[in-house]
């Protein structure tokens, strides 16, 4: 006992006033500039189109702020880019005001819409700006260049390929929808029946199949992920045919 | 012996003591930051109605869980038909709602332009600031709620805290009341359509009864409160309003806190 | 350092009509490092099938030990196990060390002898019983397993179908898990046949 006492003394000299752990007058919390909201965004190109999805659940903790909060934004009221984004809410809605000043600069300076390549270059660009003190925000970026649908993805501090993806998922459930993804749009492991070996060959898919896809991904992500559900935003970005244009379209998903 | 770099060349502290540095005007240390909140308000609640925004938060500033002021209004109304409540540092709401809010208003005023600051712009803006400060790592310890109504005067209801996290529900609560608070105007607000149904008398019952909750469990709360009622008369803002009908009796049956054994 | 995640692993079992089945990775790793391509994390008692996964050491302390377990339990009873009765016996075990757990997340199958109902049920490592109706999962790529499993699963399936689903549904959730994957068993359990098929699956 004696022999502890004196460890006890050695190591409280010399008196530390900081790093109180759990005794003392004051709990010392530490603050962080992040915090995470939860949701989840999903794009899907087709030949001519493209498709973007996101929860409207905005959540902390277990606690849901706000059941209807869009994460979809379109960039510009002429322009066929859609923004998508998800992580630390604030950083998101950020990274979306950022974008559209700068569509906006864009078209009052060269009286043309921003293409989405440049765009895409542009928000690389934003996001690694940032890059020691990130912006928590993962973004999918989508719109029309030269008549096709395209989709461009990032991580929080820019990464993102040139030509583009034909499909992503980002936030809360992009792990229970990835693999979904990977089986019904881009048909990994699927076979065509009998003749071994002959992977079935990769098509782009008809619009109504991209929708019900992302239902189906928002719907499951909803039964399995707690921070995914209230409300499903989709917009559609058309270069041609039936609904051309932008469009949006909303439902309802679990409440629970 | 200290050897960063600041020490080089200056007398050792330990033979001819600390080096006075009261004649430097704050530039010898630091930047110093709020890295707590020290005088603090407790919930503001409110919720949406057909006509408008009913909002209450209570009248006590809690330093730590001493009772320290108990007359403080952390509702202000802004222009004709704008109000923003506060809860957190008492301190940086006051810097807020007194320096910056006011600063905003006489230099709209100014312009004298016959265009008037609405809730969105007043809520866009205090967003903005608070987000700015969070990311120069010096944080307005607040959450706040602006009600009011938007440019197709629709009621608008928002909230913004101090990470410039931003979003907006049809009802609203921060600190307990976003537990206590919420489920109760949930019940009878869960959606936007649902608000075209609820009627001023209707909102302000809910509000007085998430007050009355509040203070029952809260224990940084009181029984006086700030109550603002937003319709198209305009803003009507009374401060030190007494809670009213308490009745302790579910009391009794709370067990293993208090003086009893059984 | 987690335990559960040391090894890698992947484990599904689902409800079809009048069938069960039970898939599992053939994984073996120490953290990104692949060890074995040859190991089996499913394990049959009788008619009653245990997909383990989580650390490896456990995986083969729990199954023997079950193996025991059983056999003691089929000499007394003179007859095979039930799978209602195993997950009861999964269960007590594995709380039996509540303060010092096995690390895994045990997957039951199988069909009841006496009223041909399929069964699966999972446990957490502490022996909570988690009964459904639909499927389980467990192991690293857990949540992709619920993910594709809650969108490509749906009640009813024959057999065959069942087997297709459980198939795509542990290869691309494995795909996309750096853990799990090398070769995949597939069982497909009927009133009256089990069968045991073998995937060819990507090697990376």
């Amino acid at each position: 006992m004696a022999y502890l006492h004196t460890a006890n003394i050695i190591s409280d000299f010399p008196p530390s006033h900081h790093h109180h752990t759990s005794a003392g007058p004051f709990v010392q919390h530490q603050i962080t500039p992040y915090t995470n909201n939860g949701g989840t965004i999903l794009g899907i190109t087709g030949e001519d189109f493209v498709v973007l999805a996101g929860d409207t659940r905005h959540s902390e903790g277990y606690s849901i702020n706000s059941r209807t909060e869009k994460k979809v934004h379109r960039l510009g009221k002429e322009s066929s880019l859609v923004l998508a984004t998800v992580g630390f809410g604030a950083d998101a809605l950020d990274v979306v005001e950022t974008m559209k000043r700068a569509v906006e600069d864009y078209k009052f300076h060269h009286n043309k819409e921003m293409s989405p390549p440049a765009a895409a270059q542009l928000l690389m660009t934003i996001l690694y700006s940032n890059r020691f003190f990130p912006k928590y925000a993962y973004c999918i970026l989508v719109g029309i260049h030269a008549g096709k649908g395209v989709l461009y993805s990032y991580d929080v501090v820019g990464s993102y390929s040139k030509s583009g993806e034909r499909r992503a998922a980002a936030g809360a459930a992009s792990d229970l929808i990835v693999p979904f993804l990977d089986n019904q749009v881009e048909l990994k492991n699927q076979y065509v029946p009998y003749a071994w070996e002959e992977e079935i060959p990769v098509q782009p898919l008809p619009m109504e199949k991209v929708r019900r896809l992302v239902k189906d991904a928002f719907t499951s992500a909803t039964e399995r992920h707690i921070q995914v559900g209230d409300g499903l935003q989709i917009i559609t970005v058309a270069a041609s045919g039936v609904g051309w244009g932008v469009s949006e379209e909303m439902y309802e998903l679990k409440k629970d | 012996m200290n050897h960063t770099p600041e020490n080089w060349g200056r007398p050792r502290d330990d033979i001819y003591g600390f080096y006075d540095k009261s004649f430097l005007q704050n530039t010898g240390g630091a930047q110093q930051h709020t890295t707590r909140p020290v005088v603090t308000g407790t919930s503001v609640v409110a919720l949406k109605y057909n006509g408008g925004v009913v909002m209450a938060a209570d009248n006590l500033a809690s330093y730590g869980s001493l009772a320290r002021f108990t007359d403080i209004k952390r509702i202000k109304q802004v222009g004709d038909h704008t109000i923003v409540g506060a809860g957190g540092d008492i301190s940086d709401m006051q810097y807020l709602f007194d320096k910056l809010l006011e600063s905003v208003l006489i230099k709209e005023e100014y312009q004298n332009d016959g265009h008037a600051l609405r809730a969105p712009h007043i809520y866009s803006y205090l967003a903005r600031v608070l987000y700015n400060r969070r990311c120069k790592f010096n944080f307005l310890w607040n959450s706040i709620l602006v009600a009011g109504y938007d440019d197709e005067k629709k009621p608008f209801l928002a909230s913004a805290d101090l990470l410039g996290t931003r979003f907006s529900s049809p009802a609203l609560a921060s600190g307990y009341g976003a537990q206590l608070a919420i489920p109760i105007l949930r019940k009878i607000a869960p959606d936007e359509a649902s608000v075209t149904k609820i009627t001023k008398e209707q909102a302000i019952e809910a509000i007085k009864l998430c007050m009355k909750v509040l203070f029952y469990r809260d224990a940084r709360s009181m029984n006086k409160y700030s109550l603002a009622v937003i319709s198209e008369e305009g803003v009507d803002l009374t401060h030190g309003v007494a809670l009213e009908n308490e009745s302790w009796k579910f009391a009794e049956t709370v067990r293993g806190y208090g003086a009893q054994t059984v | 350092m987690d335990p559960f995640s040391i090894n890698g692993g992947a484990c599904v079992a689902m409800v079809g009509k009048n069938c069960v089945a039970i898939a599992c990775d053939l994984r073996l790793g120490k953290q990104t490092l692949t060890i074995s391509n040859n190991y089996p994390k499913i394990f049959s008692y009788g008619d009653t099938y245990l997909g383990l996964t989580g650390l490896a050491t456990d995986i083969e302390t729990v199954s023997t030990d079950l193996r025991t377990k059983v056999n003691m339990y089929r000499l007394r009873e003179e007859r095979d196990i039930e799978p209602e009765t195993f997950t009861n016996l999964v269960s007590s075990y594995l709380y039996q060390r509540r303060f010092g757990p096995f690390y895994v997340s045990p997957v039951v199958a199988g069909i009841n002898n006496r009223t041909g109902e399929p069964f699966i049920a999972a446990f957490d490592c502490l022996g909570c019983t988690d009964y459904s109706k639909d499927f389980v999962v467990s192991g690293t790529s857990s949540n992709q397993l619920f993910g594709t499993c809650e969108s490509l699963w749906e009640p009813g399936l024959e057999p065959e179908d069942l087997f297709e689903t459980i198939s795509q549904v542990l290869l691309n959730s494995m795909d996309r898990d750096a853990l799990a994957g090398w070769g995949a068993h597939v069982y497909i359990i009927t009133k009256d046949q089990v069968i045991k098929r073998l995937l060819k699956t990507r090697q990376d």
